[in-house]
């Protein structure tokens, strides 16, 4: 009773804490706040995001069942977030001055072409679905679990969904980074401490944890773990396939367009590697100690769960509501992404005459409809979705030389773009379906080879033209916002000199 | 190019540099191989795991220091004019 009580008193605290970010009534409010996001919103909106509420079930249960390997987090997060440090200025200077709302919206700006806009819009869409299944299928799972089998997996995602959808739909960029804040916080802080509770109640604490699996399970301390023979490229290609996938999903990039500042983003970037690696090794760390226990080997996916419910009833209903923060903060960000790209970047491209009070309408329906749409699919392909969702990755890779190109190759053009992105798709989950010999031999993800044939692409088509005459606007916008910033830097020294 | 211009990106080449340094050695093969290894342990972790969390440490550590530098140069207090409201 505690464990489901909590989780329905966390969903209240979520609409009432939002009750106030409600009356959202322009699609400008809707996609980006108008971009009045402070730090804190940022850097928990970033985070609560980012964390996937599988990543304490799937991934854990990696982890738990190859040890080390979970680490792969770590320098996957650096690699993100310095992806996210490199995008912050233009992506802001730009997103402000053209009122971009999105990326696709972004990228569409840089190459001045409505292709690229509605193909990525859609290809972000597309791939964000697996991720929208699996998080709906984790919030039933959490509600089934802590109720001992009482609220069925069924119910427990549609109690789920009349939460998510209500904030989302009527609140849209605002509620969802207030109820990320709420989300965060509680991941950091309680989240973390539940997660050390029981590694010293149930596990004797961390040297005790960490000896009982160097005597019974040393390959776990060490990649590639118990039972698994791969080649040590398997290792860089993870981390360089997540690291440059990771800000790539419009649902996290999206959050720098609600920002108020670049000093807003840059600030993220400080706090979100602390806060994620204490957090991320926190987790891991846990579910290697839970290597060596019988039960954990052959339920690795539950194992967490299972520590949890060993230790008590209030630790179960802690980490419970945990893995449902986690869940709803990346559910309410995909919702948002998607219908916002679905109403601004493929429904007013196709039909310009849609108007912004329309197109609001449009996001919400979308909200709405996702979620029946992805409730139906969780429900019924559980059993692939963390295939498809990992899967995923392999296609997000490819995006990434296309917007960093874009941001800092002025010779970046849409010919490149759009012919280097859709052959690296091609290539990317052409060899993720057939596997051929050479991707288990070498170890290199497919996502690899497809985000490679995008560059090439890229770099062979900058060559071949010569710079597109918009560009040079653009980047002009660049340096005159930074000589005004500078120049005024210089003002506010020189007189507090004198 | 103005003098301000090339210091930043001189300054912003350098970070990025030092941040790509500490995955290359997470990441790089046989830097990531000769990491790979139990002992020597810290609080019973493996030095596998001390070698990933340490030098993530250390990027967020060039992550700050990037910052303050920008910071400093006003860089981050950009003025942006809106073009056209919807």
């Amino acid at each position: 009773m505690i464990p489901v009580l909590s989780l329905l008193a966390f969903l209240g605290l979520i609409l009432f804490i939002n009750r106030r970010q409600l009356g959202v009534s322009t699609m400008a409010d809707y996609a980006t706040a108008n971009h009045s996001i402070g730090v804190l919103g940022i850097t928990f909106g970033f985070l609560a995001t980012w964390y996937v509420g599988a990543g304490y079930t799937v991934f854990s249960g990696f982890a738990v069942s190859f040890g080390m390997i979970g680490m792969y987090v770590i320098p996957y997060g650096i690699v993100t977030l310095l992806v996210m440090y490199l995008v912050a200025e233009k992506t802001f200077i730009w997103g402000k001055k053209y009122q971009l709302r999105t990326q696709s919206e972004l990228l569409g700006l840089r190459y001045r072409s409505d292709f690229i806009r509605v193909l990525t819009g859609f290809a972000g869409v597309a791939l964000s679905v697996p991720w929208l299944l699996m998080e709906w299928y984790t919030i039933g799972y959490v509600f089934n679990y802590a109720t001992e089998g009482f609220i069925s997996p069924l119910l427990g995602m549609i109690i789920g969904i009349f939460v998510v959808v209500f904030y989302v739909a009527m609140g849209g960029m605002r509620s969802v980074v207030t109820a990320n804040i709420v989300q965060g916080l509680y991941m950091m802080i309680v989240g973390s401490a539940v997660l050390i509770y029981v590694l010293y109640s149930e596990l004797g604490g961390l040297s005790a944890a960490m000896d009982r699996l160097f005597y019974e399970a040393p390959g776990a301390m060490t990649f590639p773990g118990p039972g698994w023979d791969v080649s040590p490229n398997y290792w860089t290609a993870i981390i360089i396939t997540s690291g440059l996938g990771g800000f790539m999903w419009p649902w996290v990039y999206n959050k720098l367009f609600a920002a108020d500042s670049i000093r807003t983003i840059k600030q993220s970037v400080l706090f979100a590697p602390v806060l994620g690696i204490l957090s991320f090794a926190l987790l891991f760390i846990l579910s290697m100690a839970l290597h060596p226990l019988p039960f954990a080997q052959e339920n690795p996916e539950e194992a967490l769960f299972w520590a949890h419910a060993q230790a008590g009833v209030w630790p179960l209903a802690f980490f419970a509501v945990l893995v449902m923060a986690a869940s709803l903060g990346t559910v309410s960000g995909i919702l948002n992404a998607m219908s916002t790209a679905i109403s601004g970047d493929i429904a007013q491209v196709i039909n310009r005459k849609i108007n912004e009070k329309t197109a609001l309408l449009i996001a919400r329906w979308s909200v709405v409809v996702m979620s029946i749409g992805a409730l139906v699919g969780a429900y019924l392909k559980e059993g692939q979705l963390v295939f498809l969702a990992l899967m995923t990755y392999q296609g997000m890779i490819v995006l990434s030389p296309v917007v960093l190109l874009g941001l800092y190759w002025r010779r970046a053009n849409k010919f490149g773009a759009v012919a280097g992105f859709l052959l690296g798709m091609v290539v990317s989950f052409g060899l993720t379906l057939t596997e051929p010999e050479f991707i288990q031999t070498y170890g290199w993800t497919p996502g690899v080879y497809g985000f490679l044939t995008t560059l090439l692409i890229m770099l062979v088509a900058g060559y071949l033209r010569p710079v597109e005459s918009h560009v040079d606007t653009l980047w002009q916008d660049i340096a005159s916002a930074r000589s005004r910033a500078t120049e005024s830097a210089f003002a506010t020294q020189g007189s507090q000199a004198s | 190019m103005s003098a301000t211009n090339m210091h930043t990106r001189r300054r912003s080449a350098l970070f990025i540099t030092l941040i790509l340094a500490t995955t290359f050695l997470t990441t790089f093969p046989p830097v990531f191989l000769w990491a790979n290894t139990i002992d020597p342990r810290w609080l019973g972790l493996p030095f596998a795991m001390v070698w990933h969390i340490g030098l993530a440490l250390l990027a967020s550590v060039f992550f700050a220091a990037w910052y303050l530098l920008e910071s400093r140069s006003g860089l981050l207090d950009l003025q942006v004019e809106v073009e056209a409201e919807r």
